[in-house]
């Protein structure tokens, strides 16, 4: 993941974080533990050579989000199939 | 054209219109990320020109075909009292066969989303639209657009409408109008409600999906007895 997707992501995070009042520590705390997380995973796969798409990466994030707030994991995951 | 069926044609309709969900979905995103980027008091500020958006558009469209058939229903008579009938009724059995199986996407990954019938292009430029409101033009500008993409469902509304309270007293056909606009604003303003009780995107949109199934019933059910009620009175 590089740093310009990462500052996205983050970026996007914390507004939905934001929209769904969730304290701004918190969710600073578990956006970059979330991220981190997401990291070491793609490190593990890149390694074993699998092919990674961008729905397999939201898949990432979702299960990690997940572990802290459904709601944040919820709304990231199907965000784009609202309308 | 009796008056009861007027007023049940000008129910369902005022019923479709309220159960549309283009109008909501843009609606949570965009006050969604007005939550996340500014304040729930710019959220609400913002939300409001989205109304004005909205009604200022169904208005126009409204009294411009108010106007039309109006013209029409003087200078051709005949047609709208023998064929006009007709032809709405087939339209609206068309549209009750289109919003049953195609105002919702299909497909084996749209069962848990709420996916409309519009491009995936459009459906992504409406989400940005939404994300990048920041001014109370950008939000009546969005709230008029979704008038004009959603008017495949809605014009046929407006003209059976119009058709009824062209009998009616002009002091009826002003509040049938008032109120046909706030019908689409009521699903807009319950999610608003529903924002400000603490409730987020994710119940919303997680209640809009286990509905998803009474929407489509009642969207094309609504639009099968409008088109049976049209029939009978262009018969009688």
């Amino acid at each position: 993941m590089d740093a310009s997707t990462e500052k996205t992501l983050q970026k996007i995070l914390k507004v939905h974080a934001r929209a769904l009042d969730i304290p701004s520590g918190a969710a600073n705390s578990f956006i970059s533990h979330t991220i981190s997380a997401v990291k070491k995973s793609l490190q593990t796969k890149s390694s074993s050579k699998t092919t990674i798409t961008d729905q397999d990466l939201v898949r990432l994030i979702t299960k990690e989000l997940k572990k802290y707030n459904t709601d944040l994991a919820y709304v990231y995951q199907n965000y784009a199939t609202i309308i | 054209m009796s008056f009861i069926t007027s007023v049940l044609i000008l129910v369902l309709a005022m019923l479709i219109q309220a159960f549309l969900q283009l109008n909501p979905s843009v609606f949570a995103i965009f006050y969604h990320n007005a939550l996340g980027k500014k304040s729930p008091k710019v959220a609400d500020n913002l939300s409001l020109y989205f109304f004005f958006g909205i009604e200022v558009f169904c208005a126009i469209v409204f009294l411009s075909i108010y106007f039309l058939l109006s013209t029409i229903f003087t200078y051709f008579p005949y047609f709208m009292t023998n064929i006009f009938p007709w032809i709405m009724s087939g339209i609206f059995m068309a549209l009750a066969i289109v919003s049953f199986f195609w105002y919702f996407r299909t497909g084996h990954n749209c069962k848990k989303t709420t996916k409309l019938f519009i491009s995936r292009s459009l459906a992504h430029h409406l989400t940005t639209c939404a994300e990048k409101v920041t001014t109370r033009s950008d939000a009546f500008l969005l709230g008029a657009f979704i008038g004009i993409i959603e008017l495949g469902f809605t014009l046929p509304l407006y003209i059976i409408c119009t058709f009824q309270i062209i009998y009616f007293t002009e002091l009826s056909s002003f509040l049938i109008i008032i109120l046909y606009i706030f019908s689409a604003l009521l699903p807009l303003f319950i999610i608003h409600a529903i924002f400000l009780s603490h409730h987020n995107l994710a119940n919303i949109q997680r209640f809009r999906i286990r509905k998803k199934p009474l929407f489509r019933i009642t969207i094309s059910l609504s639009f099968l007895i409008i088109a049976i009620l049209t029939l009978i009175s262009g018969i009688i």
